[in-house]
């Protein structure tokens, strides 16, 4: 028994470390700060949490083969905003409605995957473009004063439970399908030397396009979340400064931005302590001045242990 | 040991979050020193009001928290909207035997954290959330949710949708006058422009956000004035400004003028723009003072810091005041008159000082200005 746990320890460090850091936190939140540990706090701030972390599982999967996707946000918003105008504007039926925003998504990660997998762009510039289409796509479609709202059904359907519901459920199906099916190994094997992986007749080109395409359709499922939350959508809901705790919830989950590392679970705490760190800001008052300030300082500060930590892991050839 | 780094690290995190917490600067404490004196509406004199004989002992006071839910703090107006709402708070509670804490947060113009702003003031307690919106459509779902609390919103220098029914109306809103704003500055652009015997030709309309209803009262305004002088078939080139950018503005303005530079005047709706504006103009040729030839007859809502001085060198002719400070006063007064279940007039607008190049200097002499109070000069 006592074998079994040292293997899970050694096999689960990191996921260890994030519960160890969340529950430290939590438990010191919870008794310093009165609001924090209400279960209207907590649904809120899984609510929060949610798109942010559903992006970031997407994120993983690019990250782990190698590459880099920072159209996520404008993704996400040009996937709700173009959904919504299907609802209001051409009378398209709620549920329908949905699955085009995921679909949109999944086009637009598609658009991105073709381009670095068959045309060999670089994946910075290509999702560079892709959060200018995003937005530019957006804004249109959002028109001149903005999509009308849509019927309270859609808000009540897409409510806090279903939201939680929706992210275990990603996270759960994303981590499954990393780490137990032969297309996570192929894209570990691909994260670490993707030229290997060619010649060992792996089609990597079609891994790497479906790999954007899931972070299209993750980008997707968090505009539906967001739509849910506003009962509209805006082009303005994903600032391009979003990326930053994208990418950050996954790398302090312990996923390489060298790819070939990470899993999508660790990469969802990550996103718990980078979202978390606002709805504690905000529930201990701090001043707006100092919280982009110490949020950015903390972030730094824990993408440069799980750096040193890769470093470290590389040496000893882990 | 890795390991205990992280550990530490959070702790780190926790105690200097919990130590930023209680650095917090007391609510209105730096507009003390404000530049206003004496007249209606100057903190000072509220200072002086603020003595009565039977100040309620300190262990009566009633603790309320409230909540504001600011759009953005990105431009100096809405540091004003913010300060003074934070003084006037506390103005009102010292008056009323309450001690007051205000909650601000900033959603730094993402339509989507706005609605999480609000969830956590109705998580930590707020008896009253104050927001000026972002989105006057998509804050219906978060009015709808305060009042399902049990809670107040005052819709604060915003207007939600006419759109609203049942519980997605405010309890208070607080605004602008916002047509008479344009419509005041509009009226005194077309006399002085009379006065001088200039005919307008064509009106450059440099539009400032289609998501805000400000904008689209201003543009109201805008055109009653162009009725009533009966220029209502005056040619009107408009120009989309973004969300209140003023690169934007600036970007867009360039191939309009370039298009036609036989307007000879022109509407912003908030002097925010000014800087966009004025290096279009430039580079166009048009940026001249009144009584230079080629000047353009220009006016504009709000009299930011660069509104003021552009009106005291005389390249802006007319404009109307924000009147920020006022804001904070009626909604500070009606929150706690709601709070206290009192009636309040449901919507309150304010309208601004006017002023025009020429009598500029004699204003700032004499009425407090919120530009001034925020200008670097």
């Amino acid at each position: 028994m006592s074998e079994k746990l040292k293997r899970f320890a050694s096999n689960n460090k990191q996921l260890l470390i994030m519960i160890g850091v969340i529950a430290v936190v939590f438990i010191i939140l919870s008794l310093t700060v009165p609001s924090f540990a209400t279960i209207r706090n907590l649904t809120n701030l899984l609510q929060m949490i949610a798109p942010i972390a559903v992006m970031a599982c997407g994120a993983t999967y690019v990250l782990v083969i190698g590459g880099m996707d920072i159209s996520n946000p404008s993704v996400m918003a040009a996937s709700a905003v173009f959904g919504v105008y299907c609802m209001t504007t051409l009378g398209v039926n709620l549920v329908l409605g949905t699955i085009i925003i995921i679909l949109t998504g999944a086009f637009l990660g598609l658009i991105n995957g073709f381009a670095i997998a068959k045309l060999k762009m670089v994946p910075m510039v290509v999702t560079l473009s892709m959060m200018t289409i995003g937005t530019g796509l957006a804004t249109i479609l959002s028109g001149t004063r903005g999509l009308p709202r849509l019927p309270d059904s859609f808000s009540e359907f897409f409510n806090k439970t279903a939201v939680i519901i929706i992210l275990l459920a990603v996270m759960l199906i994303m981590d499954f399908i990393l780490t137990r099916t032969k297309f996570g190994r192929k894209l570990y094997y691909i994260g670490n030397n993707a030229r290997t992986t060619k010649v060992s007749g792996i089609d990597s080109e079609s891994i790497i396009m479906l790999t954007y395409v899931i972070s299209g359709v993750c980008a997707g499922i968090a505009g539906v979340i967001n739509t849910a939350s506003i009962g509209t959508a805006r082009a303005n809901m994903g600032p391009q400064s979003q990326i930053l705790d994208i990418i950050s919830a996954a790398v302090i989950g312990g996923v390489s931005t060298s790819g070939g590392s990470g899993r999508v679970r660790d990469a969802v705490l990550g996103a718990f302590l980078v979202c978390g760190l606002t709805n504690v800001m905000n529930l201990l008052n701090v001043s707006d001045y100092y919280t982009t300030l110490i949020k950015g300082g903390i972030i730094i500060g824990a993408m440069g242990i799980a750096s040193f930590r890769q470093q470290q892991a590389a040496k000893k050839g882990v | 040991m890795k390991r205990i780094l992280a550990i530490v690290l959070a702790l780190v995190m926790v105690f200097a979050l919990v130590a930023c917490g209680q650095q917090a600067a007391p609510a209105g404490g730096s507009n003390q020193s404000t530049s206003q004196q004496g007249s209606a509406g100057s903190p000072k004199q509220d200072i002086a009001e603020a003595a009565p004989a039977e100040k309620p002992a300190e262990t009566e006071l009633k603790h309320v928290k409230m909540g504001l839910a600011m759009q953005s703090l990105q431009a100096a107006a809405f540091h004003a909207w913010a300060d003074y709402l934070a003084y006037r708070l506390d103005y009102e509670a010292e008056q009323r035997g309450y001690e007051v804490e205000l909650v601000t947060l900033n959603a730094d113009n993402d339509v989507t954290k706005q609605a999480t702003d609000i969830r956590d003031l109705i998580a930590q307690g707020c008896e009253v959330i104050f927001c000026p919106c972002l989105d006057s459509q998509a804050i219906l779902s978060s009015v709808k949710e305060v009042h399902d609390a049990g809670l107040i919103y005052v819709s604060y220098c915003r207007e939600v949708s006419h759109d609203a029914q049942g519980d997605e109306v405010p309890d208070l809103t607080v605004n602008f006058a916002s047509e008479e704003q344009a419509y005041a500055g509009m009226v005194d652009l077309f006399n002085i422009m009379k006065e001088d015997g200039v005919e307008p030709v064509k009106l450059i309309d440099c539009y400032g956000d289609k998501t805000d209803e400000n904008a689209h009262n201003r543009e109201h305004g805008l055109r009653r004035a162009m009725e009533e002088f009966g220029y209502a078939d005056l040619p009107v080139v408009e120009v989309e400004c973004g969300h209140w950018e003023p690169d934007v503005c600036g970007q867009n303005l360039a191939p309009v003028l370039a298009a036609n530079p036989d307007a000879n005047c022109m509407y912003s709706s908030s002097d925010f723009l000014n800087s966009g504006i004025q290096k279009a103009m430039e580079d166009a040729g048009m940026w001249h003072k009144h009584g230079e030839e080629g000047h353009v007859y220009f006016s504009a809502s709000d009299m930011y810091p660069l509104g003021i001085q552009h009106l005291r060198e005389g390249y802006m002719d007319t404009a109307v005041d924000q009147g920020c400070y006022n804001f904070a006063v009626h909604a500070a007064a009606g929150a706690f008159d709601l709070l206290e279940g009192k009636e309040v007039e449901p919507v309150q607008l304010v309208l601004g000082t006017q002023a025009t190049y020429k009598d500029i200097e004699e204003i700032l002499a004499t009425i407090p200005l919120w530009g001034n109070d925020y200008a670097d000069y």
